[in-house]
């Protein structure tokens, strides 16, 4: 009896050393989980989902596991920076997310002061660029999409004068995309004719909109907002006119398709994510995403799956928390599960961009300029 | 064997017993019942757990049927034209007003466009919607369904979680979009106390959980097993483990809608009845065991009681106290144990009062005997002892019943490995004889006698001091020896007067031939010296002869071959026995090696042979004497006959040495009388009686013994036998050993009074090769030593001396120098004055007349050991 008292017990503790013994990590992740636009925010969740589930089966990160906790941020920065204290005080040793820039640039500061890594994966905004913060992204800046976009509307679709409409409600974004696009289009030669803001907190008329948009007969029009209200202002545009539509990264998903319908067929973006650009493990990411989830991933669940491994593969190098930042910037090649990608030394990315355009309600990638300009 | 069972106290084995009877059937009924209900109320929990999930599923289908049949209704009226122109938007609105299940509806038309959409918005009206993505999303796939489901999502307008309700008709499709919220509250209604319900659409994600965050954040369940059963249509009750808890989740889905609904609880609190049930099982069996507990100590204790009493009794009679008193019990049983055990007490007293005698008697006998008899065990110590055991231990002022037994008699230590061989039960029986030398040498006849018992080893040993008895059988000896040269005189006078007649007769021829002045040719002369020498010769021989065997000395057992010794008392014989028995000695072929004092031997040997030769001679009263006497010698092996009579030691056999006579016989009564001392039938003077009875002894002494068979009439053989010494290497033959002398040198100075032995010892130590001073008296020689202490090496000095004795003259030596070297010569070693010497710290002792061999070994030990 005493023996196999004393066997249970030496089981127990070699149990706990191996699987309870170690504290596992927590993951945090913030983005805007519920409400009309959540559908990015739990697709980038349901990538990390993915992530942390591969890695824990795997034996976790030098025998410890990840833990996630979520917070919503509900489109709030209020809801935003309560959030992710709430995080860092739950012991999250780093913090995924926002997913959309005017979030993260409302709880840059709570990161910074609380010295909390923050990886975002979709936050492309100019105005964290060339900053030595906690603040680290795996897609590359607005400034690259919307300076790539100009260029090709003007060489490629022979634009020359063209009106925005743009969203107020993620304006550090949208803002710094019409501005850099204004900049490069107008460098080249292009006029901006009208610059339409609305704000999709707000209740809106989509014809109102549209029609300010295209009272000054511009060639194009560029729609900076989420896939719904881009979707949305789409109908209206091709109820008056077939003139061409160009769209930002933030509404590629498939509300755009969906609710867009016909009017968003041949709308033209610029995006880091091709699905006919990707690594050879995506198929295989893809296929353990769907069966976990009874669908396709989403861009944002792609880039969320790359920020959880970036901190993976830090982790796995050095497990200190408090060195993570060094450790994420000390290596700066990546491999992503859409293509391989860089972070400078301010943690900002660099990363390939393609021109994408809506054929048949799909994503298609545009091949080359000859394809482009037929 | 008794002290191998385990001890076990009855009333712990009553109560344990009265304890098992009470619980074993009450635990096994109860393990029975708790396992047989346990069944049971899992089935019923598990059941109750479906049924609930069941009704959930039961409501959300009763809850869906409604609005599909007003889009069904909705479809069938805009299809059949039955709505006036312009009329249909007012009607989709009165439906969303007056039901209140849907958000919205739409009508798209045939060319995929919204063409209806209520509550009324403008900017929707015409939007190009029906794609194929589109078609996915709500669900429609080809024809003959009436109405279609779409899974869930976020409806941008509302943000909440909606689902699409589609109806196809020609070509147009009728989608109402209907917000889930309401099916929340089936969720919220449900109160479990641990467990709680929920529903995921038809891709595992939650659409109603009691934690509402689940479903704004629209989380997926698509990972639970239960949940994955539930979407591929199963229903059951599954288990899974989450955060380190089991859950039991009853899930079901809901026809149609691809639904799942599932009712998780805790498998603690599923099962808690089960707790209950088991909590009361065992509680029910404690109580039962602690009642039956205190039940049992009572009634056994009414049992026990007066077996207490009776085992107090006789735990009193166990110790002695035979004034019992058992007192009388109630139970027939006990009663009589009592009463037996009163009879068993009287016969015990009994007994032990008759021990008490005879033991007092033995000890008393044990007391009487004048031998030391002491009980010793394995670790040597005395443990039982008589009373001179006690006396001899008090003289030496030691302590018999602590110190060991080696200690007390020292002279046994010797002995020490054959007595605890004797005391573990190896040997049976031990005996010897063994000698002290203290200031006068006592001997001690040891007797030890196995007496080991089961695990008890010890051992009786009697000790006898026999030195008394060892002198006087010297003196019985030494009587008896010159009773064989009285015996041998007539003879020997006979031969001596033989040889002077030839000196005398030879002398008075020559004395004649000088007084004539007749000449005498020098080879007459030379022939009558001749003649002189021989008869002198033999005189001198017959003489020696006489000395050997009266000297008095030493018993000392060295290897000696019997032929050898045979031959000399047949030369003996040649000249003392009656010339008309014939001698006819056999001897071996080989050497007969036994261990013996030579001249003991020669003296059995020379006692046989003049009885053999009365009994054909001065014992034939009328008959004409004469006869044979022979003498034969054989080994034979150690047989059952030699274990019998022998010591029982020789494994190497023994020789046999039988003395036999053609004479007159003895009766029977004469033959078993034969060895007794003073036993004779010879006429009186002619025999002391002693001559066999010294052989028995002299044989005995060498661990032999003696054998006689005798026919009146026929003659006698006496069979001597004597185990084999196989150690002929130590055979100390005279013609052999006088070969090594052992050479030294230096000066050694000789101290004797008698001129012939001084000149003697003087030539043999020269001829040894030291350099030889005399002096005649000890006077001189304690000076000549003052002298030359420094070149003298050796001192031989003669015991008895007038004016200054040999014992004064060493102490004197030893003054002049403490170190000195001294070879005291005695003609008796067992002398008081020599033996006192000996332990003042003279090396060594030569017995006189000393051999060359010997002196010169004594003088090279003296000098050089």
């Amino acid at each position: 009896m005493k023996e196999l008292l004393k066997y249970s017990i030496v089981i127990v503790l070699i149990f706990n050393l191996y699987c309870g013994g170690k504290e596992p990590v927590k993951i945090g992740f913030a983005g805007s989980l519920s409400g009309k636009f959540s559908d990015f925010g739990t697709d980038g969740r349901d990538g990390v989902i993915s992530a942390i589930e591969k890695i824990n089966s795997e034996g976790g990160i030098n025998g410890r596991k990840l833990e996630l906790l979520t917070s919503d941020d509900k489109g709030s920065a209020e809801a935003a920076r309560k959030g992710d204290i709430d995080l860092i005080d739950r012991g999250a040793a780093v913090i995924i997310g926002h997913m959309t820039s005017s979030m993260t640039m409302a709880v840059a500061d709570i990161v910074n002061e609380k010295k909390v890594v923050m990886v975002s994966p979709t936050v492309s905004t100019d105005l964290l660029n060339d900053i030595d913060d906690y603040i680290i992204r795996v897609v590359s800046s607005t400034k690259v999409e919307s300076l790539t976009l100009a260029e090709k509307v003007y060489d490629l679709y022979k634009i020359r004068s063209i009106s925005f409409i743009y969203d107020l409600s993620n304006r550090d974004y949208t803002e710094s995309w019409v501005k850099n696009f204004k900049a490069a289009f107008s460098k080249k030669g292009g006029r901006s004719i009208e610059t339409i803001s609305f704000s999709s907190l707000d209740t809106m008329q989509y014809s109102k909109i549209a029609e300010d948009a295209l009272r000054k007969g511009p060639d194009a029009v560029a729609v900076v907002a989420n896939s719904q209200d881009t979707a949305l202002i789409c109908q209206q545009i091709r109820k008056k006119t077939r003139i061409p539509i160009f769209a930002c990264a933030w509404s590629q998903t498939k509300d755009l398709i969906i609710q867009g319908g016909g009017s968003v067929e041949g709308v033209i973006l610029s995006h880091q994510f091709s699905k006919d650009n990707v690594s050879e493990d995506y198929p295989e990411f893809k296929k353990s995403f769907t069966r976990r989830f009874n669908r396709e991933p989403e861009f944002p669940a792609v880039f969320s799956y790359n920020a959880m491994m970036v901190i993976a593969d830090a982790l796995k190098r050095d497990d200190n928390i408090s060195n993570l930042k060094k450790t994420i910037l000390e290596k700066r090649e990546y491999k992503g599960i859409h293509s391989n990608f860089k972070i400078n030394e301010y943690g900002d990315a660099i990363t390939e961009f393609h021109l994408i355009s809506i054929k048949e309600g799909k994503f298609v990638g545009i091949p080359n300029k000859e394809e482009a300009v037929k | 064997m008794e002290s191998q069972i385990k001890k076990k106290q009855l009333s712990k084995i009553l109560s344990l017993h009265f304890i098992a009877i009470i619980i074993i059937p009450i635990s096994v009924a109860g393990l029975f019942l708790y396992f047989f209900f346990s069944e049971s109320i899992r089935k019923e929990a598990v059941y109750r757990n479906m049924l609930l999930a069941e009704s959930i599923a039961g409501e959300i289908e009763r809850f869906m049927i409604e609005p599909l049949k007003i889009l069904q209704h909705i479809s069938h009226n805009v299809e059949k034209g039955n709505l006036k122109q312009g009329a249909v938007n007012s009607y989709l609105e009165t439906v969303i007003s007056d039901y209140n299940y849907f958000e919205s509806i739409e009508i798209i038309n045939s060319a995929g466009k919204i063409e209806y959409i209520a509550p009324y918005n403008r900017d929707f009206i015409g939007n190009s919607v029906m794609t194929e993505e589109y078609r996915k999303f709500i669900n429609i796939s080809g024809e003959g369904k009436q109405v279609y489901i779409s899974p869930t999502f976020i409806s941008f307008q509302t943000g909440k979680t909606t689902i699409a309700i589609s109806s196809v008709f020609g070509s147009n499709v009728l989608i109402g979009f209907m917000n889930l919220g309401s099916i929340q509250n089936i969720v919220d209604r449900l109160t479990l106390k641990k467990g709680f319900a929920v529903i995921t659409d038809r891709n595992g994600i939650v659409i109603a959980h009691p934690d509402i965050r689940m479903v704004n954040e629209r989380v997926s369940y698509n990972h639970l097993q239960p949940v994955q059963k539930g979407l591929k249509g199963l229903s059951g009750t599954y288990y899974y483990n989450d955060n380190a808890t089991d859950y039991a989740a009853s899930v079901t889905n809901v026809s149609d809608t691809g639904m799942v609904v599932a009712v998780v609880q805790p498998v603690q609190a599923i099962f808690s009845m089960l707790k209950t049930v088991r909590i009361l099982s065992f509680m029910g069996i404690i109580i039962i065991t602690i009642t039956s507990f205190f039940i049992g100590k009572v009634i056994i204790q009414r049992i026990i009681k007066p077996i207490q009493a009776l085992v107090q009794s006789t735990q009193n009679v166990a110790d002695g106290d035979y004034s019992y008193n058992i007192e009388d019990s109630s139970y027939t049983e006990i009663s009589e144990i009592s009463h037996n055990f009163i009879k068993m007490i009287d016969a015990v007293q009994k007994r032990e009062f008759d021990l008490k005698k005879t033991r007092n008697y033995l000890q008393a006998l044990f007391n009487a005997q004048s031998s030391i008899l002491v009980s010793v065990n394995r670790e040597g110590t005395i443990d039982q002892y008589n009373k001179a055991a006690l006396e001899f231990a008090y003289k030496q002022g030691l302590l018999i019943e602590i110190d060991p037994i080696w200690k007390i008699f020292p002279f046994l230590a010797e002995y020490k490995e054959k007595i605890i061989e004797t005391i573990s039960g190896i040997n049976e029986i031990l005996s010897f004889e063994t000698t002290v030398l203290e200031y006068y040498t006592r001997y001690y006849s040891v007797f030890c006698y196995s007496a080991a018992f089961e695990n008890e080893k010890r051992a009786l040993i009697r000790i006898d001091d026999i030195s008394e008895l060892k002198s006087r059988e010297e003196q019985l000896v030494q009587i008896q020896k010159m009773d064989t040269i009285g015996t041998l005189a007539g003879g020997l006078a006979h031969d001596f007067n033989n040889v002077l007649g030839g000196i005398v007769g030879t002398v008075s021829i020559l004395e004649y031939r000088i007084k004539q002045n007749k000449p005498v040719e020098p080879e007459k002369l030379n022939y009558h010296v001749n003649i002189m020498k021989e008869a002198g010769g033999r005189a001198s021989k017959i003489i020696q002869q006489l000395l050997t065997l009266s000297r008095k000395h030493d018993s000392v057992l060295e290897p000696a071959d019997l032929n050898l010794i045979i031959r000399r008392v047949m030369d003996i014989c040649e000249t003392t026995i009656d010339k008309s028995v014939a001698l006819e000695p056999q001897y071996s072929d080989t050497p007969a090696i036994v261990k013996a004092d030579r001249q003991q031997m020669e003296q059995v040997i020379l006692n046989l042979c003049v009885n053999a030769a009365h009994a054909m001679t001065i014992m034939r009263k009328d008959e004409k004497w004469g006869g044979e006497l022979s003498i034969a010698l054989e080994k034979i092996s150690q047989d059952t006959f030699i274990t019998i009579n022998g010591s029982g030691d020789s494994a190497s056999g023994y020789w046999r040495l039988s003395v036999a006579d053609t004479g007159v016989g003895m009766k029977k009564e004469v033959v078993e009388r034969i060895f007794d001392p003073f036993f004779t039938t010879k006429e009186i003077g002619k025999g002391t009686g002693l001559g066999l009875a010294m052989v028995y002894n002299i044989i005995r002494n060498h661990n032999g013994f003696v054998k006689v068979y005798s026919e009146e009439g026929a003659g006698s053989i006496f069979h001597v036998y004597l185990p084999v010494s196989g150690d002929e290497s130590a055979l100390s033959d005279t013609a052999a050993s006088e070969l090594f002398i052992k050479h030294g040198e230096g000066l050694v100075l000789v101290i004797d009074d008698e001129q012939v032995l001084r000149n003697i010892v003087k030539d043999m130590l020269e001829e040894c090769g030291y350099s030889v001073v005399t002096c005649q008296s000890g006077t001189e020689g304690v000076e000549y030593f003052s002298i030359h202490r420094n070149t003298i090496k050796a001192v031989f000095l003669d015991m008895s001396m007038p004016v200054m004795s040999g014992r004064e003259v060493y102490y004197k030596l030893l003054e002049i120098d403490p170190d000195v070297k001294v070879l005291l010569a005695s003609g008796f070693k067992h002398d008081a004055r020599v033996e006192e010497l000996l332990s003042a710290g003279i090396k060594s002792f030569i017995q006189k007349p000393p051999t060359l061999q010997k002196l010169s070994e004594e003088i090279y030990k003296t000098i050089y050991e």
